[in-house]
């Protein structure tokens, strides 16, 4: 086994690439599931060698990718601590928040447990997992509307002004109202652990949906 | 192992979210609509 650091074979731009690739089809995947848009605009599509449906809605497929591209020098330097896909009601409150909790080693320590193929597995996973949640989840009110949060810290603040500025695709510090949550249940849904990326999601529902 | 990003106490928390919102589900919905109409125009 050989350990590395971040930036010998430029880790962080790797992990980066293969998580916001997973994060693209999970955040599809969990507004079919959840219905937060009408099934008409998704299509089957086949990733990690499992079915998925994925918007071909072109504004929606926009957002999702400018999203993901602001995010995506955070990962890259280790300072995403979490992204979140929230679920609003009309009244824009929070009904069920998707938490990817993400931690990278300082040290890589290279096996063959991090052949991409081994870490491809351990994402199929996530997306089986996401695409039966709907099973352990209540039914949300109708008109739900979506966001994607991300948890990082004041000073990596920097590293995403270049990106929001070539993107036209400012970012805000959220508000009490967009993350508060009265008695979430929390509903644990799969965790990994590679030597190159480490990842829990769980989802935290809204004890009264409606 | 520490976060580079959590070396300093004073370094905050923050929760970030774009300033945009994803276009409305009603508005997905009146262009699947149009979209459909115009394919059955087509036949």
């Amino acid at each position: 086994m050989t350990t590395l650091t971040r930036q010998d074979l430029n880790f962080g731009k790797v992990v980066a690439d293969i998580l916001c690739e997973f994060l693209e089809v999970a955040i599809h995947l969990i507004l079919y599931v959840r219905e937060v848009y009408p099934s008409g605009i998704f299509q089957k599509r086949r990733k990690y060698n499992v079915p998925v449906q994925m918007s071909c809605h072109p504004d929606l497929n926009q957002y999702i990718q400018d999203t993901l591209y602001c995010i995506k020098p955070l990962i890259e330097k280790n300072e995403a601590e979490k992204v979140v896909v929230v679920i609003m009601d009309k009244g824009h409150h929070p009904v069920e928040r998707f938490v990817f909790e993400i931690s990278q080693p300082t040290l890589l320590s290279i096996s063959s447990e991090t052949l991409l193929s081994h870490v491809e597995q351990l994402l199929r996973a996530f997306i089986l997992k996401i695409s039966v949640c709907d099973a352990v989840l209540n039914t949300n009110p109708p008109d739900c509307s979506f966001s994607v949060l991300v948890h990082t810290r004041e000073s990596a603040t920097r590293n995403m002004e270049k990106v929001q500025v070539i993107k036209d695709f400012p970012w805000i510090v959220a508000d009490e109202q967009e993350i508060h949550m009265q008695e979430p249940r929390l509903i644990p849904l799969k965790t990994m652990t590679s030597d190159i990326v480490k990842m829990q999601l769980y989802v935290e529902e809204k004890a009264q949906k409606i | 192992a520490r976060r580079p990003s959590q070396s300093s106490d004073s370094d905050k928390q923050v929760i970030l979210l774009p300033c945009k919102s994803p276009p409305s589900r009603q508005r997905v919905q009146i262009k699947e609509k149009t979209n459909l109409e115009k394919e059955k125009n087509d036949l």
